[in-house]
Parts: structure tokens; C-alpha cells; sequence
């Protein structure tokens, strides 16, 4: 619980003279707002004494001030009722200013660092985590610890100023009406706590069955051509009702909660001004209290079930905003593994010579050595072909060369330098990977293109050509400015591909490493696209994987691994007079074509 | 059906600073479409929101009728309160209770003839008893129409859905998926905060503020002039609120969207940051969607600190104008210091309903916005049905299949995609569709399913033009092999008999037919294995044997297969080779070839080109002639076995 509190003040502590400020304005909205219905309570006294001739009594809290309700006129009092009103209600918008504006700056601090941190964490991280969960924290987490900084604080002051100045007042009123008034309050506190814990629950799962039911229908659509062409519409439309169906049972439940809330707490407050209604009218009934002062307590009693409502529902936000909070530290508490060192090495000078040097790598658990005792050698400006079958380690040991995953130190080395030592910016400048199938941000495709930003329009055009791509992009009715991704123009895989290739070249590398970027293009486009890479390839060091003889033959070695192994090597030529799996798979694929 | 948002007006004020903090060129789209509202009384569009609240007409009349119940209660405490108080109190005058309320005032006079504290219980126990009363009308109520709302969401969901659907794939085409999923799922939800909130919550304040009008007046016309005067006063203050705080609840709503997208497509591509070293710019990215975030809400809360000191200053302007009228009126005798009571309880009560009215109003806008959007989509015809000729007896039986003069373009401004193609393929043969991308290979293959109809010329099936048959006969005489297969979330069976009621044995003979058992036999739980959307837990190549059982297993005459280009390592292409020669023998076949084994073995290769065949017969035929697909064959081969 201190620990708790201790991580919600360092949350706060940048902002806290505001906080000082908007809690101090909240205060002053108290006493002013408490105080006002005091003149209400005088103006109804002097009313009555007007009408029946008699003296108007003093309410007590008037004689506590030393006060006589004949030392007011009914226009004293009023002008007082309405400048305690405008007081009041004049400190309402410093109140927010300085609280909920600073407790929204908290939440985008939060938020900042969430992102911050993510972006620093490695592939691994990334292997294991799932993007539902950490958009959830993103969202869900970083709003629940605003709104306990927020609407929580602001609210748990108030009930603390409210309820202290309104009982303080109403003791002074009548003491033993105050006390039986209060009956109902803990139950407020309580019910409300309670219920907003419900609905938040079933909230959360009508919002996760929405996700589901978006699923649902995003994949008909996706779809639809299997459905149509199988003429399914019936069975897929059943499907659907079945997921509305549940979705609308659901959205039921929570309506249940939603139902009896408002009503439950109109109900505690009714209980109170019934109760109010009874003592208090018995007692001026036997003169105990004036006529003012029972009204005095109708209109506080309101002013108290409010904060108590409000109690009940900040307890809840700091409940959940501490189990928000508990889940970003963990987050955060997320070690970068993939990071420079204390004092990386500065490069002596780039020349692209690629070192591997008896390299053994495992992912951690129990699969076992993803690659074993890898050795090459690839001197600046030459080229290595990498192939094998599916799952043999090609990936792990491009991955490796950029440091998706890091190797062990002393296997791996660029120009003689240990990329373990190197910084990590320098290195991915210098070393270059184009993955098998490449992300598109929502961006045109000239900025995809040109992602490191160093590329010019017209240099964007030549590597879409030397990509094939060109030729496609141009047929896009806004051409490079063409938005892709989520928002805009989908490519097909093969389009992709070429994409990766193109933005691989733009970023202009030392060492470029295709990833088998040429699997969904087809056998002509691939032709071409391995010419126009001949002049990229010219003077810079060349990594390119695939299972595709054609892809690799013409590298100046070509590695043929299987289980992690380098199982045979040499050049093209040379792997098919060995007459090995090479050899094998180079005719088997001749015949297939 | 998107207005363009080039035509949107320019953003001004908090808009155009949350944009340039930002500097984000999404961000702008997002909230430009935001910016496209609904006229808050288009009658049309509400009348036909109204109409789907007929079929559950009993349940809608109830909830009205339980509001009004509520209303009245709602303002009868005041009221008994300010009764209790003349009884008892000293200044008490003589307060006649005639009208409906006559039979209640003669039961009180016989109790008030007892003591005081009598009256005092009466009245505790009877405002008590209300509040009881009104705890569960009020529930119900509630209840009530969240119901309603809810069914009527639910009703409108599966009509969207089903409307969907139904429409024909060149208007897919036209709008993206996620377009078509925000329509069924995130604008009918919009659209169930303004049925089950906005509604319900309006229909009773405005219940609660006319009874409370007829109320007042009934007690003493003045007073409530005053109280009935401050309503337009609350109402002005509402809509200069609305004018403030509008743009930058847009703004935020925007930002918030961006926010997320931003998020979702980064986490996506968090290997391509960490590649291409986008860490620094996507962090300064993401900290201006922060701050601009910051600015919009700030504005927002700004709006909102004047908007209720300024309604409650009104509010107490109100007690005391009522306190200052009242000591006249109840000094002169004309009403009882009672009535004074309950004037100044409904000050308090009566500005609750412009509130709630304000703070929904920008619900109800953003709702009837998709309301707009739902209405456009149901709207849509769809260009594709059954002919009033279509016989619906007619089945698709041998599989023959002819092309005659065939011209088509996708829209009639779009250039033609086929221009004048003819051939024939008799039943059980196998035709193969040779050419670059955009030569009409795919063209004619949706053709056949009738997925567009033709501009000119016929596409026949059995000698019957496609468009004499219905459409779900037509097509269930077809079986589709995407290129890309499409797996859907749930078990191994239903993605192979898509829910259709297929005899079991036929269903294993088919999945053993392609080899698929092999690896269904691994899977957990075999055929029963859940599958996730797109089978990313399956290999390339068992998607592709899952895809071929599901045409086996319908086992129609034509089979239509377009062949995947990724390439598969080499046993798992012998099995998809072999699986092919089972599912093609014995039934005409349609094949978008990139295997040369496949086209060599086709009866018919056509050779195409920018919508026109350029040569066409069989792999022998087509290799004597020595034209283009020789020397097409001939550069496959060299590629693939490196002979220089």
C-alpha cells in the first residue's frame, strides 16, 4: 500500500505545484459551497418571522460566529448567498486547470516512456510478447493510471474537504441530526465501490468480445470470394448471428449493472433525506431546531451522499490504476538486452568485410543449437549465397550478422571488429537486411522506399527499377505518393518483396543481406531483378539467401546449410561437380520449373 | 461512398494546432474525417432509425410509459417535503389540496387531526416509500431501454452483416475490408450509445423537465416563471460550450485514433524500426501525437470548467431570485413557506437534464455521423444477382466450358481487361491461362463464377450462359483454389466443408486423396484442431493441400485453381504436384499456371497479353510454332538451371 502511494507521488511530483494549486482552489469550492446554504437557511428564517410577527431565531452556526439572524436584511443575506455561489464556482476552473490538465500530463509521461522503452527493446522481447498486450497497456493501463491520478485524486480530496467542512458545519447545525443522517454513507461508499468494480468487470469483456465479433466479420470479408464461390452465404451468416447474438448477451450483463446504479445511489440519498425529513421535522416540531436549519440539511445532506459516491468510485479508479501501474513497472522493468555498450568501438574505416568465426547460437529453451560452429569468411565486395531447406538456419545467421538477436562475443566480426563492440546505429548503417516479407508503415511509397531518409526522388525511382517496381508503382493512380498499409493500397506479397529489395538498396549499405526476398516473385521478375542487382552488388559485399539455386549461383561461395550445419561450400560450379545435395536439388528444381 | 477529404474545410483554431504539434500527415486524414457530421435533424434519417424500433414496439411503449412513472415520481419528494413542512411548521398556513389530489388531502386531514409527529411519520414514511418505489421503477426503466437499444443494435449489425455480404466482388473491390468492418462492428456501436444512451436518457429527461414545468405552475405561476425563464439561460450556456469544446473533442477523438494506429502499425514493425534505425524518429513521432494530445484535451477540460461554475452560478441566480420573490409572496399570504421549499428543491433538479442533454449531444452527433455511414452501406444495390431469366432448375452438370467474344473492364472508365476472347474447353479437359500480371489470366477465371458480369459476349458453362443459372447453383458447380488460400478461425473440418453437410466418408476420402492426412493426423485433436485466421500455424504448403481437400471434397465439375508462386521447398512440391493430378482428373479444370509441369500437361494452354490471346494449343503445338511461349519455356529453364 505505501509502496503503492510512493509510485503514484513519483508519478506526480513533476507537476506537484500545480497539483498544490488545483487542490488548494478545490478547498476554497468547499467552504464557499458548504457555506452558502447557510444564507439560504437565514433568508427562509427571516420569511418565516416576517409572516408570523415572532423574533426570527438564530441558527446555531450563526451564533457560533458571534451572529444574529436580525442582524441580516433579506438583500444582505442573498447578495452574501450569491457571492459564496460565484466564489465557489469561480475556484472550479483553477481546480481542473491544475489538476486534470496535470494529471493528463502524467498520463502522456507515462505513456512516453512506455513507448520509449519499447522501442529500445530487441526481437527477442518482441519473439515472446503479444501486440494485443501491449496495445492493451498502451491504452487500458496508461488511461486507468490517469484517471487514478485524475478524476481519483480530485475526487478523494474532495470527499476529504467536503465531507470534514460539510459535517463541521452540520454538527454546529444539530449534532444528532447530523449523526443520523449519516446513516446511509458507509453504504454508499461501499455499493458504489462495489458496483463500479462490476461494471468495469463486464465492461472489459463486452469490449473483448467486441474484439472477437471484429475478428469474425473482418474475416468473411476477407473472405468473401471463398464464400461467394462456394455459394456459403447462409452457413457464414449463421456463424455471424451466433457471435451478434452473444455480443448483444453480453452488452445485456453490463446493462444489468448500469441499470441499478444511478437508481441504488438516488436510493441512499433518499434514505438520508428521509431520515433528515423525520428527526429534523420532529425537532422543529418541538422547537429544537429553527425552520432554516432543517432546510439548511435538506440541501447538505446532498452535498455529502455526493462525495460519498464519489468516494466509493475513487477507491475503484485507485484500484485499478495501482494494478495498471504494477504492469507498466513490469514493463519497464523489462531489461534491453541489444544495446551499445558502455564504450563502443568507433569504426576504423567501412570496408564491408564480413567475419564469422566458429559460431554456435541458440535461442534459449529447448529446441537446442540453432546453428553450430559456423565459419566464413566474406571479403569486401564478394558475395555469399546461403541455401538450404526450410528451418535449417539461414535466418538465425543473417539475423545475427545485424544483431536482431545478438551473437555470442568474438564470432561474428565486420572489418575485423566484433559487431558485439560496435555501436548498434553504426552497424545497421553499414549492414543492411531485407527480410522475407517486410513491414509497409502508412506512409507513401516514396517515403517507404526511402525509410533511412538519405535517398533522393530521383534515386528512389532507380531503385524501384532495379526492384522491378517501378513499372507497378507508376500504375498506382497517386504513383510514389501512393499511401500504403492499413489506411491505403495493399501490395501483393510478390510487390512486397520487391519493396524490401528496393528499400534495402536505398539505405545504401556497406553489406546487403537479401533474407529470401524473391520467393513470391515470379521466375521472369526474379531474372531481372538478379541482373539489376550484378551493378548493386559491384562494389559493395553481398549476403543472399534462399532455397532457389538460381537465386545464389551466382555468389562467389555459396553455403549449403541443413540443421544448423554448413553441411557443403564452394561455388557454384564446384557444388555441382560435387554431386551433392546441391547438385540434387539444382536438377530437381530444372525439372519442376 | 467517402467524401473526399480534399474538400473538407481547412482546420482552424485547436485543430490547426494540434495538427502542426503533431505534423502528421495521418493525422490530418483522421481528422478530417472526423470533421464530416450529419445535420442534427435530418428527419430522413431519423425516421428510418425510428422504423427499427417497430418490431419491438411493446418493449419501446413500456419503457416510455415506465420514464413517465419515473418522472413523476421523481419530483414528488420536493414536493411532499414542502406539504410535511406547512403542516407542522409555525408559519403553516391553511394549504388546500384539491384536483387529483383532493381524495389525498381528505385521508391526510383525518391523520393531521392527530398529532404532529403523526404528520411528521406519515410524510417520512410516504417520501421513503417513494424513493423505494422509484429506486425499482427506475431501474426498470433503465433496464428497459438498454434492452431495446441493445436488440435494435443487434438487429441492425446482422442486417448490415448480411447486406455485405451479399454484395458483388467489384464493390469490394471498391472498399477496403477495414472500411467494411468499421461499418458493421464500430459505427453500429457508435450508433447503440445513441439507442441505448442518448435515447433513453432524453426521452426521460425531457419527460422529467415537462412534468416539473407543469408542477411549478400548478404551485404558483410566478416562481415558476423564474425557474422556467433560467432554462433557456442553461441552454444558451450548453450550446456556447458546445461551440468551444466541439472542435477539440474532434481533435482528441482524432488524436486518440491516430494514437492507437500509430501504436499498432510500430509494434508491427518494430523489426523494420530497429533495421532501418527509426528508433529517434518514430520516438519524436510519437511524442508530438503526445503533446498534440495534451493541447486538445487541455481545451477540452478548459471548456468544461466554465461550462458548470457557469450553469451553477445560473442555478443559484435562480434560488435567489426565488428567495427574494418568495418572501413577498409568502409575507403577502399567497403561498406557504412550503411551496417556497419546493421551488427551491427544483432549482437544484431542473438543471441536471440540460447537462445530461449537453454532454450527450456530441454522442448523438458522432452516432448520427454513423448512422449516415450504416445507412450508405444498406443503401448499396448489389451490381450482381439473379436474372429474371435465371432457371432455377438448371445445374451446372458436365463441365464444359466456352468463352465467346468475351470484352470486359472492371468500370466503365477503366480500360478493358479483355478484348474479345474466345475459346473452348470440353468436359474433364484442362485449360491453362499462360502470361504476365494483367494479361486477364485472373479475369477469366472470376468470369466463370460470374463474380462480373461480361461487357459483351458470353461466357457459357454446359451451353448455358452463366447468367441462366442462379448464382448459388452456378457457383456450387465450381470449386475456387486461391493463390492466396484463406483459412478461417476455427477447426480443420470446418475450414474444409465451410459448414456444409458433407458425408464423412467423402470427407476423409478427400482429405487422404490430396495426402492431407499426414499432417491433419499430427495437428492436436486432428480434424477437430482449431485453426486461427490464416492458418499462420500451418506451413505454406499445408494451406495449400487444406485449400485442395475443400474443392475435392465438394467435388463439383469445374475446378478453377489459381497456383500459388511462393516457392516451397522440393518434397513439400511433390505433394502439392500429386495432389494436383488427383483433384484435376475427371473434371474440367481452369489453372492459372506458373509450374511448367502443369502447363505441360494441359490440354489447351492460351497464351495471354494485355487481354488478348496471342497464342493458344497444346505444349507440343505451342513448341513447334517456336513463338513466344517457346521462347518462354525456354528462359524458364535456363534460369532455373543456371546454363549460361
Amino acid at each position: 500500500m505505501f509502496s503503492d502511494l510512493r509510485s503514484f507521488w513519483a508519478l506526480i511530483h513533476p507537476e506537484r505545484w500545480k497539483y498544490f494549486v488545483g487542490l488548494l482552489s478545490l478547498f476554497l469550492v468547499n467552504a464557499a459551497d458548504v457555506l452558502s446554504p447557510v444564507f439560504m437557511a437565514v433568508a427562509i428564517d427571516l420569511t418565516e418571522a416576517q409572516l408570523t410577527g415572532n423574533a426570527a431565531r438564530t441558527t446555531p452556526i450563526l451564533a457560533m460566529m458571534g451572529l444574529e439572524t436580525t442582524d441580516f436584511t433579506l438583500t444582505l443575506t442573498l447578495v452574501l448567498y450569491m457571492a459564496f455561489q460565484v466564489a465557489a464556482n469561480a475556484f472550479r476552473y483553477p481546480m481542473l486547470m491544475y489538476v486534470a490538465v496535470p494529471s493528463h500530463e502524467v498520463g502522456q509521461s507515462v505513456r512516453r516512456r512506455l513507448v520509449d522503452h519499447l522501442l529500445k527493446l530487441g526481437r527477442p522481447f518482441f519473439d515472446k510478447a503479444r501486440s494485443g498486450d501491449l496495445m492493451t497497456l498502451a491504452t487500458n493501463d496508461v488511461n486507468a493510471v490517469r484517471m487514478a491520478v485524475g478524476p481519483g485524486v480530485l475526487v478523494g480530496m474532495d470527499t476529504l474537504f467536503i465531507v470534514t467542512s460539510v459535517l463541521v458545519v452540520l454538527f454546529a447545525l444539530s449534532w444528532k441530526l447530523t449523526l443520523i443522517a449519516m446513516i446511509p454513507l458507509p453504504i454508499i461508499a461501499f455499493v458504489t465501490n462495489k458496483l463500479s468494480h462490476a461494471e468495469h468487470v463486464r465492461f472489459r469483456d463486452v469490449q473483448d468480445d467486441l474484439g472477437k465479433l471484429t475478428e469474425r466479420v473482418r474475416e468473411s470479408y476477407a473472405g468473401i470470394r471463398i464464400i461467394q464461390g462456394y455459394a456459403r452465404e447462409d452457413h457464414d451468416r449463421a456463424r455471424m448471428l451466433d457471435f451478434s447474438t452473444r455480443h448483444l448477451r453480453k452488452n445485456l450483463r453490463l446493462a444489468r449493472v448500469h441499470s441499478v446504479f444511478d437508481p441504488t445511489l438516488d436510493l441512499m440519498l433518499g434514505v438520508s433525506t428521509t431520515l433528515v425529513l423525520v428527526f429534523g421535522g420532529l425537532q422543529v416540531v418541538s422547537g429544537e431546531s429553527t425552520l432554516g436549519t432543517f432546510v439548511a440539511f435538506l440541501f447538505l445532506v446532498r452535498y455529502l451522499a455526493g462525495p460519498m459516491i464519489g468516494f466509493g468510485w475513487s477507491v475503484s479508479l485507485f484500484q485499478r490504476g495501482r494494478a495498471s501501474l504494477a504492469r507498466l513497472h513490469e514493463l519497464w522493468a523489462t531489461p534491453v538486452r541489444i544495446r551499445d555498450d558502455d564504450a563502443p568501438l568507433e569504426p576504423t574505416a567501412t570496408h564491408g568485410a564480413l567475419s564469422i568465426q566458429n559460431l554456435t547460437f541458440e535461442y534459449g529453451g529447448a529446441d537446442g543449437a540453432a546453428l553450430q560452429d559456423i565459419s566464413v569468411e566474406v571479403p569486401a565486395g564478394a558475395s555469399v549465397g546461403i541455401i538450404g531447406p526450410v528451418g535449417a538456419g539461414k535466418s538465425t545467421l543473417v539475423n545475427l550478422m545485424v544483431r536482431l538477436y545478438d551473437p555470442p562475443r568474438g564470432t561474428v566480426f565486420l572489418d575485423g571488429q566484433d559487431v558485439r563492440s560496435l555501436r548498434l546505429a553504426q552497424l545497421r548503417r553499414d549492414i543492411v537486411l531485407a527480410p522475407q516479407d517486410t513491414f509497409l508503415f502508412s506512409d507513401t511509397v516514396a517515403r517507404n522506399l526511402a525509410l533511412t531518409g538519405d535517398a533522393k526522388n530521383g534515386d528512389v525511382v532507380r531503385y524501384a527499377r532495379l526492384a522491378q517496381l517501378h513499372d507497378e508503382i507508376e500504375g498506382l493512380r497517386k504513383g510514389y505518393e501512393t499511401i500504403l498499409g492499413e489506411r491505403g493500397v495493399n501490395l501483393s506479397g510478390g510487390q512486397r518483396q520487391r519493396l524490401a529489395i528496393a528499400r534495402a538498396i536505398a539505405a545504401d549499405p556497406k553489406v546487403l543481406v537479401l533474407d529470401d526476398c524473391l520467393s513470391a516473385v515470379d521466375a521472369s521478375t526474379e531474372e531481372a531483378i538478379l541482373d539489376g542487382l550484378d551493378e548493386v552488388f559491384a562494389d559493395r559485399t553481398g549476403v543472399i539467401v534462399s532455397h532457389r539455386v538460381c537465386a545464389v549461383r551466382r555468389c562467389d561461395e555459396i553455403l549449403v546449410i541443413d540443421d544448423g550445419h554448413i553441411v557443403e561450400r564452394g561455388s557454384h560450379a564446384a557444388l555441382l561437380d560435387a554431386d551433392g545435395w546441391y547438385a540434387n536439388i539444382a536438377r530437381e528444381q530444372s525439372r519442376e520449373a | 461512398m467517402k467524401p473526399d477529404s480534399n474538400k473538407a474545410p481547412v482546420a482552424k483554431g485547436i485543430e490547426a494546432r494540434a495538427l502542426q504539434m503533431a505534423g502528421d500527415p495521418i493525422l490530418a486524414r483522421m481528422l478530417a474525417e472526423e470533421r464530416v457530421e450529419s445535420k442534427v435533424w435530418d428527419t430522413a434519417l431519423l425516421g428510418r432509425l425510428l422504423s427499427y424500433l417497430r418490431p419491438h414496439a411493446p418493449l419501446a411503449w413500456l419503457s416510455v410509459g415506465l420514464a413517465l412513472i419515473e418522472a413523476l415520481i421523481m419530483t414528488a419528494p420536493a414536493f411532499l417535503i414542502g406539504l410535511a413542512l406547512d403542516r407542522v411548521g409555525a408559519a403553516g398556513g391553511a394549504r388546500k389540496l384539491d384536483g387529483w389530489l383532493a381524495g389525498f388531502g381528505r385521508a391526510e386531514a383525518w391523520w393531521t387531526a392527530q398529532t404532529q409527529t403523526n404528520v411528521i411519520v406519515m410524510y417520512g414514511v410516504i417520501v421513503g416509500a417513494l424513493w423505494l418505489v422509484r429506486w425499482v421503477v427506475g431501474g426498470s426503466t433503465n433496464y428497459s431501454m438498454q434492452v431495446l437499444g441493445q436488440k435494435v443494435v443487434h438487429d441492425i449489425r446482422v442486417q448490415v452483416f448480411e447486406h455485405i455480404t451479399a454484395m458483388d466482388l467489384g464493390w469490394f473491390h471498391k472498399n477496403p475490408v477495414g472500411r467494411l468492418v468499421n461499418r458493421t462492428t464500430f459505427d453500429v456501436q457508435t450508433l447503440s450509445e445513441l439507442f441505448s444512451n442518448a435515447l433513453a436518457q432524453g426521452v426521460r429527461d425531457i419527460l422529467f423537465v415537462g412534468v416539473l414545468v407543469i408542477v411549478m405552475i400548478g404551485l404558483d405561476l410566478p416562481l415558476a416563471t423564474i425557474l422556467v425563464g433560467s432554462l433557456p439561460i442553461l441552454v444558451a450556456i450548453a450550446l456556447v460550450y458546445r461551440h468551444f469544446a466541439r472542435p477539440a473533442m474532434r481533435t482528441t477523438a482524432a488524436v486518440v485514433s491516430r494514437m492507437n494506429a500509430w501504436l499498432a502499425e510500430n509494434l508491427s514493425g518494430m523489426r523494420e524500426n530497429h533495421l532501418y534505425r527509426q528508433e529517434h524518429k518514430r520516438r519524436a513521432e510519437f511524442h508530438a501525437l503526445t503533446t498534440a494530445h495534451q493541447t486538445s484535451v487541455a481545451r477540452i477540460i478548459q471548456a468544461w470548467g466554465l461550462l458548470r461554475p457557469a450553469m451553477m452560478v445560473t442555478t443559484a441566480l435562480g434560488t435567489t431570485l426565488v428567495l427574494m420573490l418568495g418572501y413577498d409572496r409568502v409575507t403577502t399570504g399567497v403561498i406557504t413557506v412550503g411551496v417556497l421549499l419546493t421551488f427551491l428543491q427544483y432549482t437544484v433538479q431542473i438543471w441536471k437534464p440540460v447537462r445530461n442533454l449537453t454532454e450527450k449531444f456530441n454522442m448523438i452527433q458522432t452516432a448520427l455521423a454513423s448512422a449516415e455511414r450504416i445507412v450508405d452501406v444498406l443503401d448499396a444495390r448489389p451490381g450482381l444477382t439473379d436474372t429474371p431469366e435465371a432457371d432455377a432448375t438448371l445445374r451446372v452438370t458436365s463441365g464444359a466450358i466456352e468463352f465467346q467474344d468475351v470484352r470486359f473492364r472492371y468500370s466503365s472508365a477503366g480500360p478493358e481487361i479483355l478484348r474479345g476472347v474466345s475459346f473452348r474447353v470440353e468436359r474433364g479437359q484442362m485449360l491453362a491461362l499462360v502470361g504476365d500480371t494483367g494479361a486477364g489470366k485472373t479475369t477469366i477465371s472470376a468470369l466463370l463464377s460470374r463474380f462480373y458480369d461480361v461487357e459483351s459476349g458470353h461466357v457459357r458453362i454446359d451451353g448455358h450462359d452463366v447468367r441462366d443459372y442462379q448464382l448459388k447453383h452456378l457457383r456450387a458447380g465450381l470449386a475456387l483454389v486461391p493463390q492466396d488460400v484463406v483459412i478461417f478461425a476455427g477447426s480443420v473440418r470446418e475450414n474444409i466443408t465451410l459448414g456444409a453437410d458433407i458425408p464423412e466418408e467423402r470427407l476423409l476420402a478427400s482429405i487422404a486423396g490430396v495426402r492431407a492426412d499426414a499432417f491433419i493426423n499430427r495437428l492436436e485433436g486432428g480434424l477437430e484442431h482449431v485453426l486461427e485466421e490464416g492458418g499462420r500455424t500451418l506451413s505454406t504448403g499445408e494451406r495449400q493441400l487444406l485449400s485442395f481437400a475443400r474443392a475435392l471434397c465438394f467435388n463439383p465439375p469445374i475446378l478453377v485453381l489459381d497456383e500459388a508462386t511462393a516457392n516451397v521447398d522440393t518434397e513439400t512440391e511433390l505433394l502439392i504436384q500429386n495432389a494436383l493430378d488427383v483433384l484435376t482428373k475427371g473434371r474440367t479444370s481452369v489453372v492459372i499456371a506458373h509450374r511448367l509441369s502443369t502447363i505441360r500437361s494441359a490440354d489447351l494452354i492460351l497464351l495471354l497479353r494485355a487481354g488478348e490471346i496471342i497464342e493458344r494449343g497444346n505444349h507440343a503445338q505451342l513448341m513447334e510454332q517456336d513463338g513466344e511461349y517457346a521462347g518462354l519455356v525456354e528462359k524458364h529453364l535456363r534460369t532455373a538451371t543456371g546454363v549460361q
